[in-house]
């Protein structure tokens, strides 16, 4: 099922050990640990402390304490009564619109890739190398011209326009196929063409070998494109920040950049609730797929 | 079972919902083809039937089958990817900014009506729309006078008037002290005549401060139609104990009520008044006479003065400016294409090309940065923990993958609050006094020392991964050769590395270069230069093109933010076109 | 191959139809409704004022952030676009700059109800853009309980607070708020006791953008005072705006310059508190602060909405009158623009605010004073950051010449 091409991080069994001396462990071993441990607490030490504060009433950014001394769930009620601050709104839209964009990402970016995989025909190289050429050039950057489009579909279609969440998923389709494409191709390149020859043979069509055959091999990868496009959708500002308005259409990054702004001391508690409540899932999706991902980032898409 | 159910949609059920699919596509277009044509969005148009009959031609007809597989993803890429750069390059060309927003008719309406002012001694009126026998809208009006001896309030914070000292009151202390204040207010919410909903219906409005209702001093009404001003004898006008006229004999008041639907009507009054103007309606109850100050000719495309006599003329890059005083010019502009002006005032304005320089120095510094403190700190955690004997590494592996798990903005937001100069936990919990976002130098240690936090973690993943894909043979040869162990990395590990990871290394420098939320959730740029009043000490490329296009407060300039974004593409592009001829990416292909 | 394209078409017209009849286009808001934006502050009185919707159209309140207010109105789409905002009377230049929003016509009793300044300040380019209906301004606040006798002059003022903090008892002499991006607007009253002034004016009383007054002789004289402050710690661009609240309000600062924004922060205050003007720092020069006003401006989309009139009506008429502007008073804690709600206004610590900005200027609304916050807060930055500051004569000479520059460069 893997592929030689998706190295996957293999965790070498651990053999029984010999008693050893504290030295000898130390020149081995032990000095690893020592830096494992300063590095985990580096990496961990600040969402430590958001967990804290989030549990903490009224902490101060300050509030010296990993460990909430007297925990409550003050700061989620406060996060969560808030009509101007309509964080549940954010958060279903964001997580709706993570899960639908990466839906349609993983179709397309797949579609593509069975093309440019399976068939040879005229343009095919020029398409490839257009793709990777149009990737280069990140879709925000054409932000004005993005919202001046927008605002002309809003003329036409309201509801897929401005400040609609469907028309901000629409946008980052738009960016869907390019690198997606390439990622996938490099998988499916690796399934032997002898199963589609077989599939033909027994009379599939080649929407039945790419829908039957071809998506469930592949679905590591897959897996691997739908949790960067998901993360994608989670971390994107700037786009969103210019074409929704309401408050209520609002996704996670605009609604609690807005809430924290300038205020840190004052709403730092519920934001640290928020923070927590927002990232739960995301590190659960990414340690469920984790197994697939190094492989996928070895491919070379980074995090966006 | 899923897989079953696929193969079985092969046949008709396949067909039925790709036919439904167009189906819905080809409504839509068609559907929207009037609305399009009514806006006058060719564009738009031309698209979107290219767009749908291109999806229905290559899904129906067996031709280009692989192009089934493309054409949905090709049209989102064109849309929303290919549109918006060539959108984008033509408003580079433009004068697109604050001051120069809409269109050139727009403009011209809005100078005419902005220029209908009253003069100096017209007179404001109070207004009573009516209807007369024939059902036609009448403007009862009568002249606003103000009494000579208006007190002037003291309490005005304006008031130009320097009163005595008044001594200051103290506050607070005590809750006894501000009760009264608190309790005040509460009063007044409720106070029936303080709710506005009363005034509302009943017609009147509380405009009249200061007239006397003494009939001798009142001024005449006068019924106002297209015609003209047509005075009211005193005995037909009934007025309430403020003077102000309630009624009419011989017209009937529009309820209150039915105002909303006057638009129209009064729309098209226009009456002639007194000083040479226009009366017209300024809301429900008042009117006032305007007087054009410019008047526009649309065959020479000037507007002159009627004042000084000034002509104004199009000055081709936006406005309509007096010729002899090149800042004379009338508000709003419209969008003009303004050629390469935008390119090239990057770099013969100073007051842009300074800040430009410097943002564009500590891009590419951001960015090196990032990338190589990122490797070496990722590259040493996967080498110290790369050893085949170690208990823990699995723990180990996923609490330092952890900050590449959670979503970056929120980690940003959150350090953006940690390092915060006074409040954040780092200086109060380690007794530094760092000005970590406020002093220019540790705001640029701060954006990078986060992006080290965010980025390492995928650098140690990458790096385990590649360096457990070097064979162990290969290691064990070179050492059984007599190399050492530090010779074994640098002749053997290292290089396999650098080739595996330099496409990934580029790639990320590519990401760090254009990384917005990166700089902007932490410092918004900031802190600020002395030379700009739009780019900050740690403002990237990109961050700053976004603050030029969009920042509050400053303006916009739409144009000049796209030609700097249309350079950014070129640095990247030529940066990654030669990391891409070089990688293998396309050797890989086995075409 | 026929048969499915024949398909094909029947299904497009099947589903033509059905798009033309679902999602029948909503164009134009339906007649008689307003679009009012306002901010979250403002809002619930606004709401209030409205509930009953106005003159038989329906008032329809969106609220957005106050600064957003300004930058969404530029791009928003006609359909959902505002009839009325309220705003600051600062953003009326850029506003009317890009034809968003329209000229009104205040007519005269409306106007002689109101603030002439507060008037004055909608003011632009000799023509009205909108009804002022509050005033607002900053003022020193003084713990009563940290410092008995009120200083008369800037002098006494930091003879006080540096003796405070020497003695341990406070951390910060002076709160007022600057930050890393500096703080031109609460520094003001500072600026303008060393002799600083930001335009001249003509004759007629308009904005002389060409007359810049940021490192004029008379500041430049006094220029070396701000190093003084520098130096002893008193005033120190590091306190931004959460450090200044929460200093004051737990005691750690005898003396805070905020505006009445923060009512709710001070009335919660545990000690006893004087509210007053900043004292004259050189005699004969008076601190004062920018007055700012907010108030409602239509655009110029309530015409294509076809509620112009109604929201004419609103904005002159209505909002320019005692009772709407008491009640947004009352509501939101601002001193209104009308004279006459003024008087009514019974918070005396609002009013005591209103007396500490005696004196005040407008806010210039010229478009050119988007060049100024920049370098104007940079010059204080950089000389008040303590260690390493630049001398202020410097600093505020390059702000000088960075407006100069930028006012220039359009």
């Amino acid at each position: 099922m893997t592929s030689p091409a998706v190295p996957v991080v293999r965790v070498a069994p651990i053999p029984k050990q010999k008693r050893q001396t504290f030295v000898q462990w130390l020149k081995s071993n032990g000095w690893r640990h020592a830096i494992a441990w300063v590095a985990v607490a580096f990496a961990v030490t600040p969402v430590l402390w958001v967990v804290s504060a989030a549990f903490t009433t009224n902490p101060t950014i300050s509030s010296g304490s990993l460990i909430p001394t007297d925990p409550t769930l003050d700061n989620f009620k406060r996060l969560l009564n808030n009509p101007d601050q309509p964080y549940v709104n954010w958060y279903v839209n964001t997580m709706l619109l993570a899960i639908i964009v990466a839906l349609f990402t993983v179709l397309i970016g797949a579609g593509a890739a069975y093309a440019f995989s399976r068939f040879r025909f005229k343009g095919r190289k020029v398409g490839l190398m257009f793709l990777l050429l149009v990737q280069m050039f990140p879709q925000f950057l054409a932000l004005v011209a993005i919202y001046l489009i927008m605002a002309q579909v809003s003329d036409v279609f309201s509801g897929i326009g401005l400040d609609s969440l469907i028309g901000l998923g629409l946008v980052y389709l738009g960016g869907a196929m390019g690198i997606n494409a390439w990622l996938i191709k490099g998988f499916f390149d690796t399934i032997p063409m002898e199963i589609d020859e077989s599939a033909k043979v027994d009379g599939a069509s080649h929407g039945q070998i790419f829908w039957g055959i071809i998506l469930p091999l592949a679905a590591p990868v897959l897996a691997v494109v739908g949790l960067l496009s998901v993360i994608f959708t989670i971390n994107e500002f700037v786009i969103a920040s210019a074409l929704l308005q309401s408050p209520q259409k609002l996704t996670l990054a605009v609604g609690l950049q807005q809430f924290i702004g300038e205020k840190y001391s004052e709403n730092w508690g519920p934001f640290a609730a928020g923070a927590l409540l927002a990232a739960i899932p995301v590190v659960l999706l990414f340690i469920f797929l984790q197994r697939f991902i190094v492989g996928g980032l070895t491919q070379g898409s980074v995090k966006g | 079972m899923i897989q079953r159910l696929i193969a079985q949609l092969g046949g008709t059920p396949a067909l039925l919902l790709k036919l439904l699919f167009l189906g819905l596509v080809n409504g839509m277009t068609v559907w929207a083809i009037p609305t399009m044509i009514s806006n006058q969005s060719w564009v738009m148009m031309a698209v979107l039937v290219v767009a749908t009959l291109a999806l229905d031609f290559i899904l129906l007809t067996s031709r280009y089958i692989p192009a089934k597989y493309v054409i949905i993803g090709a049209i989102f890429l064109t849309i929303f990817q290919l549109i918006p750069i060539f959108y984008n390059v033509s408003i580079a060309f433009t004068n697109y900014s604050t001051g120069n927003i809409g269109t050139k008719p727009d403009a011209i309406t809005a100078i005419v009506r902005d220029s209908a002012a009253e003069s100096e001694d017209s007179t404001s009126y109070d207004m009573l729309p009516t209807r007369n026998a024939t059902g036609d809208l009448v403007l009862i009006l009568t002249p606003q006078v103000i009494a000579a001896d208006t007190p002037v309030d003291a309490t005005d914070p304006m008031a130009p008037s320097a009163s005595a000292d008044p001594g200051l009151e103290e506050f607070g202390g005590e809750p006894a002290a501000s009760e009264p204040a608190l309790e005040e207010f509460g009063g007044a919410e409720t106070t029936p005549s303080a709710a506005p909903s009363g005034d509302l219906t009943s017609g009147t409005n509380d405009l009249n401060v200061a007239t006397d209702a003494e009939a001798s001093d009142l001024p005449p009404t006068y019924a106002g139609t297209n015609d003209g001003l047509d005075e009211l004898p005193a005995s037909d006008v009934q007025r309430d104990e403020f003077g102000t006229v309630v009624s009419a004999t011989g017209f009937v008041n529009v309820p209150p009520d039915e105002l909303s639907t006057l638009e129209s009507e009064f729309n098209d009054l226009a009456i002639p008044g007194p000083q040479g103007g226009v009366i017209k309606p300024q809301g429900y109850a008042t009117a006032a006479e305007l007087v054009p100050t410019l008047t526009y000719d649309a065959a020479a495309d000037t507007f002159t003065s009627l004042d000084t006599g000034v002509v104004y003329s199009n000055n081709g890059s936006g406005n309509f400016a007096n010729p002899d005083n090149v800042e004379d010019v009338l508000v709003p502009g419209w969008r003009e294409y303004i050629g390469f002006t935008n390119f090239t005032n990057v770099f013969t304005d100073s007051q842009i090309r300074d800040p430009f320089i410097a943002v564009f120095i500590w891009t590419f510094v951001y960015a090196i940065l990032s990338v190589f403190l990122t490797f070496v700190l990722g590259l040493s955690l996967a080498i110290v923990l790369n050893k085949p004997r170690m208990r823990g590494q699995r723990i180990y592996r996923a609490l330092l993958v952890l900050p590449y798990a959670v979503p970056a903005f929120l980690s940003i937001l959150v350090w953006a609050g940690l390092l915060n100069d006074d409040f954040g936990a780092i200086n109060s919990v380690t007794g530094w006094n760092v000005p970590w976002l406020f002093d220019p130098f540790w705001a640029r240690v701060s954006v990078v020392l986060v992006n080290l936090w965010l980025g390492f973690p995928y650098m140690f993943l990458v790096s385990t991964g590649a360096l457990q894909s070097i064979p162990s043979e290969l290691q064990e040869a070179a050492r059984v050769d007599g190399a050492r162990s530090f010779q074994v990395w640098r002749r053997v590990n290292m290089p396999l590395l650098l080739v595996a990871l330099a496409p990934l290394l580029i790639a990320s420098f590519a990401f760090n270069f254009n990384n917005f939320n990166g700089i902007y959730l932490l410092t918004g740029g900031g802190p600020a230069m002395d030379n700009s009043e739009v780019a900050g000490a740690t403002d990237i490329l990109i961050s700053y093109t976004y603050k030029i296009a969009f920042s509050a407060g400053q303006g916009n300039d739409y144009g000049l933010a796209s030609a700097i974004s249309i350079y950014i593409f070129i640095i990247v592009g030529t940066i990654s076109a030669i990391s891409f001829a070089r990688s293998r990416a396309l050797r890989e292909d086995r075409a | 191959m026929r048969r499915s394209l024949r398909a094909a078409v029947a299904t497009s017209a099947v589903a033509a139809v059905a798009f033309g009849s679902l999602l029948a286009a909503p164009a134009a808001m339906a007649a008689g409704n307003i679009i009012f934006w306002t901010d979250a502050d403002r809002a619930p009185a606004v709401r209030t004022l409205f509930a009953n919707g106005y003159q038989g159209s329906t008032v329809t309140v969106v609220v957005k952030d106050f600064g957003k207010i300004r930058d969404d109105l530029a791009t928003v789409t006609p359909d959902a676009a505002p009839d009325v905002i309220m705003g600051a009377n600062d953003w009326v230049g850029e506003l009317a700059v890009n034809g968003s929003i329209v000229k009104l016509n205040l007519a005269t009793k409306a106007k002689a109800g109101l603030s002439a300044g507060a008037v004055q300040a909608f003011n632009y380019n000799g023509k009205q853009y909108g009804t002022p209906v509050a005033v607002e301004n900053i003022a020193l606040i003084t713990n009563a309980s940290l410092v008995k006798t009120q200083p008369k002059t800037f002098d006494e003022l930091s003879t006080q607070a540096l003796a405070l903090k020497k003695a341990g008892k406070v951390d910060i002499p002076l709160a007022v708020q600057q930050g890393a991006g500096g703080d031109a607007y609460h520094m003001y009253p500072m600026f303008t006791g060393l002799g600083g002034f930001i335009f001249g004016t003509t004759a007629k009383g308009a904005y002389d953008v060409k007359n810049i007054g940021v490192f004029n002789k008379v500041f430049a004289a006094n220029a070396s005072i701000i190093d003084g402050w520098n130096k002893s710690g008193l005033v120190n661009s590091k306190v931004t705006g959460d450090i200044a609240t929460a200093a004051f309000t737990s005691g750690k600062a005898p003396f805070w310059i905020t505006g009445p924004w923060n009512l709710d922060k001070i009335k919660a205050v545990g000690f006893k508190y004087r509210i007053s003007a900043v004292p004259p720092i050189i005699p004969g020069t008076a601190s004062v602060p920018f007055i700012g006003s907010q108030g409602v401006m239509l655009t110029k989309y309530a015409a294509a909405h076809g509620v112009e009139a109604a929201a004419t009506s609103l904005v002159t008429e209505f909002m320019a009158g005692e009772k709407a502007q008491y009640q947004l008073s009352a509501l939101n804690d601002r001193f209104p623009a009308n004279t006459a709600a003024a008087a009514r206004v019974s918070n005396a610590q609002l009013k005591a605010f209103g007396l500490a900005g005696k004196g005040g200027v407008p806010i210039p609304n010229v478009a050119q004073m988007n060049a100024v916050w920049g370098p104007l807060g940079a010059a204080w930055v950089n000389s008040t950051k303590g260690a390493g500051a630049m001398p202020a004569a410097k600093a505020f000479a390059q702000a000088q010449v960075a407006i100069k520059k930028a006012v220039a460069a359009g």
